[in-house]
């Protein structure tokens, strides 16, 4: 079990100092006023509460969706639906919310957190019977179903859910006593926090500790072995995929009672993808996903304070995001090929 | 391979914070200097490609380059909306900026939201509408006379014997999606102007459900001058650029909204009602300045103001349209400037 190996901690080290290097040299390039930006980059997220408070609640959706990732990862499978499965996870928690009557607010936190979750782990799951059925590629499956599903959340979000009284693309709020508990002044920041670090720890015990992680590990290491081995390795094709959606979605209902309140057209776009580099920062490992986030978070956020602050553009802060997201996952993949060669 | 790039990276990091920290003496040179006052201007978008947008920042950027030590910043806030609200929070809470800027009827409810937190922080709001909030002011057009404007234009095109125009009495509206404005001032307004040309006109009113998908907008242009329409009004950002293309296929009429741009398809777009949207950034910053901006009050800017018209002097206009209709929509004009004609913007709160 060489979960935090000494290359792994070497691989996350490289990747961290290439996407905090990356910002700096195209800022230092584009910018007026390059010590400036820079320093609204590197400092920005820290200069209030409010940005912290954001930040880290921000850390907390990443959390979720790069463990979503990272379980799937795990068991040799891809999820690339992820976008998708945290905006239904989200407009699951809103249509639930709004009908929830006069349910008290902890039982209906419940209810609305449980109902995202298995949102998003009905949807992916989808992709992993297909891939157990008829070894349907769940790279594409999931990709695929994902770009239905959020036209089609826009659509409930335009349509039958809209609030007409509303100048945004958006539904009525949800009823006030299933906002999460605040932790940080009126920064975003809430209980959801606590509960992503827990899920992160309970999500290692079972990879690390538990039979079916073990099997779901091999699954991804060799198949082939698994399957001589008389496991029934089928399941595991499954299994991952419902843990993983289930994440995704969990996020998604998490940023409706958490932060927007409200469903927004659009609202949680870039979780899914974003989860994704969270776990190739983390090196795949679920523990180094609480620092992954926390990264990828912070870059969010000192582009984003930079860009308030400095003479950043808009297209550029996501040009910086963007190629951070490349390095990140080029390095990977190149890794990848070195195992595969070697 | 790793411990190779490690420092290598580091070395490029420290190496380029040092270069750039050799200009320090320069920014603190800049910094030292006394700001007398600062504008963040909040796009809800991008500025690329939305001719309102670029109104209101020549506007601004024009007022704030006449005093000693103006700053102004254009921050955009993209497309998702579900970010407006978090990108002025922290806006409003640098304190860097004396005034924030913005146009959008969505703004004045996010902006009063941020209010609650930063009551010091003062507003601006072009195209919005809130009454009774000492920290913003709003200014809004009248979106209902801008509506029948261009309403009644559209009626005269599709009674006239221009070469795109049929016999049927119909005429179209394009929306980029539903919104209070729409559906209450524009709408009604466009339908009023219309009933105005010709009572029997009908109306043919589509949304695209975003501002952005132009083959969207295209299909409903397609569909709407197929059914014998032969003007559409289109009202939905980048998406318009679809409507044009499906009138210049089907060789018929386009009508704009805001602003001015026959040059963009000349001959399909036949005419353009318009605001001032850069006056109003330009000559309510320079009140703001001057300490007279009335925070607490919503204006309405109408046509006999000279802040709502339509573009009949451009040379595409005069070169393409019909005497009797030039005719007939500068005396609708006339009586709208003279205030013999006026239409009360309905009030609302939207959310």
């Amino acid at each position: 079990m060489n979960s935090v190996s000494g290359s792994s901690i070497k691989t996350v080290a490289v990747t961290l100092v290439a996407a905090v290097s990356i910002p700096v040299i195209l800022l230092a390039l584009s910018s007026e006023d390059p010590l400036q930006s820079i320093t609204f980059f590197f400092t920005g997220p820290f200069q209030s509460t409010y940005n912290l408070g954001n930040m880290l609640d921000n850390t907390a959706m990443l959390i979720l969706t790069g463990l979503g990732m990272s379980i799937a990862f795990r068991a040799g499978t891809f999820n690339l639906g992820g976008e998708g499965q945290v905006y239904a996870g989200a407009i699951t928690a809103v249509i639930i919310s709004l009908n929830i009557g006069n349910t008290a607010g902890f039982t209906g936190i419940v209810i609305v957190l449980t109902a995202g979750l298995l949102t998003g782990a009905l949807i992916a799951g989808i992709s992993g019977f297909l891939k157990k059925q008829w070894n349907t590629d769940e790279l594409i499956s999931t990709f695929l179903l994902s770009g239905a599903i959020i036209h089609l959340t826009d659509f409930l979000i335009a349509n039958p859910f809209r609030d007409r009284s509303s100048f945004l693309i958006s539904t009525e709020k949800i009823p006030e006593k299933l906002f999460l508990y605040k932790l940080m002044g009126s920064s975003h920041l809430n209980i959801s926090f606590f509960l992503s670090i827990a899920a992160v720890f309970l999500a290692y015990i079972f990879l690390f500790k538990s039979t079916t992680g073990y099997e779901i590990r091999l699954t991804g290491l060799n198949r082939k072995f698994v399957e001589y081995g008389g496991i029934p390795y089928k399941r595991h094709l499954v299994i991952p995929m419902l843990i993983s959606g289930g994440m995704y979605g969990l996020a998604g209902s998490f940023s409706v009672l958490g932060n927007f309140h409200m469903g927004i057209k659009g609202f949680t776009a870039g979780l899914g993808w974003n989860g994704i580099a969270v776990t190739l920062i983390a090196g795949n490992n679920p523990i180094f996903i609480i620092p992954g986030a926390l990264i990828f978070a912070y870059l969010e956020a000192g582009t984003e304070v930079a860009m308030i602050h400095s003479d950043l553009s808009f297209e550029f802060s996501n040009l910086i995001k963007a190629v951070i997201f490349f390095l990140i996952t080029a390095k990977r993949f190149k890794l990848r090929r070195k195992v595969t060669l070697g | 391979m790793n411990k190779r790039i490690v420092p290598g990276l580091l070395l490029t990091a420290i190496l380029t914070v040092l270069f750039f920290s050799s200009c320090t003496k320069q920014t603190e040179k800049k910094e030292a200097q006394s700001k007398d006052y600062s504008v963040a201007l909040f796009i809800p978008g991008v500025v690329a490609g939305s001719p309102t947008y670029e109104m209101m920042v020549r506007g601004a950027k024009k007022a704030i380059s006449e005093i000693p030590n103006g700053k102004i910043k254009v921050i955009e806030g993209g497309y998702n909306q579900g970010e407006w609200l978090e990108k002025l929070t922290v806006i409003a809470a640098s304190r860097e900026y004396d005034l924030i800027v913005s146009t959008n009827p969505a703004m004045p409810a996010i902006s009063a939201e941020v209010s609650k937190q930063f009551p010091q922080q003062k507003f601006f709001l072009l195209d919005g509408f809130l009454e009774g909030n000492n920290s913003i002011y709003t200014f809004r057009y009248n979106q209902k006379e801008q509506g029948f404007l261009g309403g009644y234009f559209a009626g005269l095109v599709t009674t006239s014997t221009m070469e795109g125009a049929n016999k049927d009495l119909k005429i179209g509206l394009i929306a980029g999606q539903e919104y209070p404005d729409m559906m209450q001032a524009i709408l009604p307004g466009f339908k009023a102007g219309a009933a105005a040309a010709n009572t029997n006109i009908s109306v043919d009113f589509r949304v695209v459900g975003n501002w952005y998908d132009a083959e969207k907008a295209r299909s409903l242009a397609a569909s709407i001058y197929d059914s014998g329409a032969d003007i559409i009004l289109t009202i939905a950002g980048g998406a318009n650029q679809g409507v044009i293309t499906a009138g210049r296929n089907l060789g018929k009429y386009v009508l704009m909204y805001d602003v001015s741009s026959y040059d963009d398809a000349p001959g399909i777009i036949a005419g353009s009602t318009i605001i001032r949207q850069e006056k109003a950034a330009y000559e309510k910053i320079k009140e703001a300045i001057a300490g007279k901006m009335k925070f607490g009050s919503a204006d309405i800017a109408d046509v006999k103001g000279g802040w709502v018209s339509f573009d009949n002097k451009h040379p595409l206009y005069q070169k393409n349209i019909p005497q009797d209709v030039k005719d007939k929509l500068q005396e609708m004009l006339n009586r709208f400037e003279s205030g013999t004609l006026s239409l009360k913007m309905p009030v609302y709160l939207g959310k």
